[in-house]
């Protein structure tokens, strides 16, 4: 017998199971409904750690040529940061893309990066506006610098240890001239003293970029000093560098772009566009610093490099000179002149006696992410000064008179302060009686020379002993005739205290050395 | 006598099969969406802070150098606690950017594998202070090649690899 008592009970199963099948499937798809919806204030700590990871551990983009040998017109070309040395080399960071990723200016795009901006498209990525603060302290040079914001009470964070990679540099001074036989007894007024950077052998040599001497990724620092004791009482002027790259057994001549032109006798500026149609003045040193990104640009990975550097003095003397200038110095044929048996270049190398090595050095990087609702309580200032005033620092306690308004370059409204010339400070003491949480802000910068440096300090005693903020000194990127934000969270010894002092000094200054100081703000919370 | 009976059974057996294997694909491939007091996201921290610091430790300053971690291994005695470590270590850890330092204790230790039994033998490194009753630690290792005597009753010092075992925690 046959009924139809089973046909329906499939058509019920069928139904259904495409019934359930569809519930699930609605019911599988409510999570990820759902991820668009939850607060962003869970996720402060995976940005900071993703944005930790990419500093830390990534090169950034693009890599050849660098991000970081991009100038601050071509910065829009800078995909990711990534302070890594290579993709190989997590946690030790490179030197040039420290100090580039650090350049920060608060308003002008023309002198750095931008805050939150450009870091908020290459650093911490996604569309939601997260504000964040970006530091890195350098455990070895006492050293801390700073991204971002001050910190709200609520904060996403990760703390990383790296290691950063310092540059090589290589210092001729007499006493390796002398025993190099680099001053030829030839008693004329035009020498010629060459550098050799055998890329080649440099690349080969150490295969591992954490110690590595890549000049297509970092700077190489050479200086020529000692020069006026070489033949005292003789003008010496820096006539021209020439750069020759030797590849495949080919020499061939390099422009030297007016941005690779030569530092002379510790200016922190190099030599004008001018030279070398007018010869530059040299009383005791000059120094080379290329950038990465013009060793890159000749694509001289598998090439040697010669640097001839030629000096006239007056009268003729004995000088400085390792190079056989056939057939002259505006002639230079490269083989007759480098391979000439009276040419004995100053070697680049791996020899701790030619070149200080690249050390690593210990360093702490803290990424803290938080957004616009938890941001702190705004602070009461308790006391700011902008140095507008024609009598600036007048309210400050000066050292001696050399400290004045400045109203030339750098300052922000009308002027700034500077300290010039010889070794000064102000101070100001600040009471901040009723007040915890104390803060300090300020834009400084500086334009120095030798062993000169400038410091912000704060004291909790009156002066008697210092806390230092920052320090900067000649060479670093802050030495550039330009202003730079600095903020600090200061310990518990700032707050309530009718001492609190801050000092701005300029240490072991010679004539022509300035610090510029503006802006200065001190915060706090009432009690 | 043939009629559907045995069809209508194979069909509903088919489908609640089909409904199970739905039900446990759900489950399996469920999204969890973990929140900041589920992921141990402090331990994470603790953890890459740790690592970090025996990675560095462990990285030689130059080049023709060893580095720190291999050579305090190689020049303390088993068994013999070296400050040199904990105070390298300390100091990694706890530094921070700003103002202050972090109160991170640990105790770190190492172990080696003896060739003529194939125990392993662990012997204490350096550490801040013993572990509390109720305090929370996280544990972070690194391998290191050292050229030691190990056991040190070995005939010869020879390149071994030994695990550096560090077990941190806040106060």
């Amino acid at each position: 017998m046959t009924d139809d008592r089973g046909n329906l009970s499939v058509d019920f199963l069928a139904g259904f199971t495409i019934f359930l099948l569809a519930f699930i499937w609605v019911i599988a798809m409510i999570p990820g409904l759902l991820i668009g919806l939850q607060a962003y204030t869970i996720d402060y700590d995976a940005v900071a750690y993703r944005t930790g990871v990419i500093l830390a551990e990534d090169p950034g983009w693009p890599v050849a040529p660098a991000w970081e040998s991009f100038g601050d017109p071509q910065k829009y070309n800078v995909t990711r940061f990534g302070l890594a040395i290579s993709k190989d080399t997590p946690n030790i960071l490179s030197q040039d893309k420290v100090n580039r990723f650090f350049n920060v200016s608060t308003t002008n795009p023309s002198v750095g990066f931008i805050y939150p901006d450009d870091y908020q498209k290459r650093a911490i990525f996604g569309d939601f506006p997260y504000r964040f603060r970006i530091s890195l302290r350098d455990l070895d040079n006492y050293r801390t610098r700073t991204v971002g914001e001050q910190l709200p009470d609520d904060y996403g964070y990760i703390r990383r240890v790296v290691k950063i990679k310092g540059t090589s540099n290589a210092t001729i001074n007499k006493s390796y001239m002398t025993s190099h036989s680099y001053i030829k007894t030839d008693n004329a007024t035009t020498h010629v003293f060459s550098i050799l950077i055998n890329n080649t052998k440099l690349l080969s040599e150490i295969r591992d970029p954490a110690y590595q001497i890549d000049p297509s990724r970092e700077q190489l620092l050479i200086t020529v000093a000692d020069l006026s004791s070489i033949c005292p009482g003789t003008a010496i002027t820096l006539n021209n560098v020439k750069i020759y790259k030797l590849d495949s057994g080919i020499y061939s001549n390099v422009p030297l772009p007016a941005s690779n032109n030569p530092f002379v006798d510790g200016s922190s500026t190099r030599l004008p566009s001018s030279w070398p149609g007018i010869p530059a003045p040299v009383n005791n040193n000059v120094t080379i610093k290329f950038n990465p990104q013009y060793i890159d640009s000749m694509k001289a990975q598998n090439s040697q490099i010669f640097i001839a550097m030629r000096f006239d003095v007056s009268p003729a003397c004995t000088f400085l000179n390792n190079t056989q200038a056939v057939p002259d110095y505006n002639n230079l044929v490269g083989k007759d002149t480098f391979e000439n048996l009276n040419t004995t270049p100053f070697d680049y190398n791996y020899h701790p006696d030619n070149v200080t090595q690249p050390k690593l050095r210990d360093a702490v990087l803290a990424v803290a992410v938080w957004s616009g609702e938890t941001v702190a309580a705004p602070m009461t200032a308790l006391f700011s000064d902008d140095f507008e005033s024609a009598t600036t620092p007048d309210d400050w306690t000066p050292q001696s008179g050399w400290s004045d308004p400045w109203y030339g370059t750098p300052h922000y409204g009308n002027s700034s302060v500077v300290l010039r010339d010889q070794p000064t400070y102000i101070t100001k003491t600040i009471p901040t009686a009723g007040y915890a949480d104390i803060s300090v802000s300020f834009e400084m910068g500086t334009q120095l020379s030798g062993a000169v440096f400038a410091t912000a300090e704060w004291s909790s005693d009156g002066g008697t002993t210092w806390n230092l903020l920052k320090q900067i000194n000649n060479g670093d990127p802050e030495d550039n005739n330009a202003l730079y934000p600095f903020a600090y969270q200061l310990p518990a010894g700032a707050d309530n205290n009718p001492a609190f002092t801050l000092r701005f000094s300029l240490v072991n200054a010679n004539a022509g050395d300035r610090a510029f100081i503006d802006n200065v703000i001190v915060g706090g919370n009432p009690y | 006598m043939v009629n559907t009976d045995g069809q209508l059974y194979t069909i509903e057996g088919f489908a609640a099969g089909l409904i199970m294997i739905m039900t446990a694909y759900l489950v399996v491939s469920a999204t969890s969406v973990y929140t900041a007091g589920d992921t141990h996201i402090s331990d994470m921290q603790l953890e890459q802070l740790g690592s970090d610091a025996l990675k560095i430790m462990a990285t030689p300053a130059s080049t023709g150098e060893i580095s720190p971690l291999q050579k305090i291994i190689e020049v303390t005695p088993v068994g013999t606690d070296n400050a040199t470590f904990g105070k390298m270590f300390g100091n990694l850890t706890n530094s921070k950017t700003g103002f202050g330092t972090d109160h991170i204790q640990f105790i770190a230790s190492v172990s080696y594998r003896n060739k003529t039994d194939d125990s392993v033998s662990i012997y204490r490194l350096n550490s801040t202070r013993n572990l509390a009753g109720g305090e929370h630690a996280v544990r972070t290792t690194k391998w290191v090649i050292v050229n030691k005597k190990l056991p040190p009753s070995a005939p010869f010092a020879e390149d071994r690899a030994v695990l550096v075992e560090v077990l941190m925690w806040r106060d």
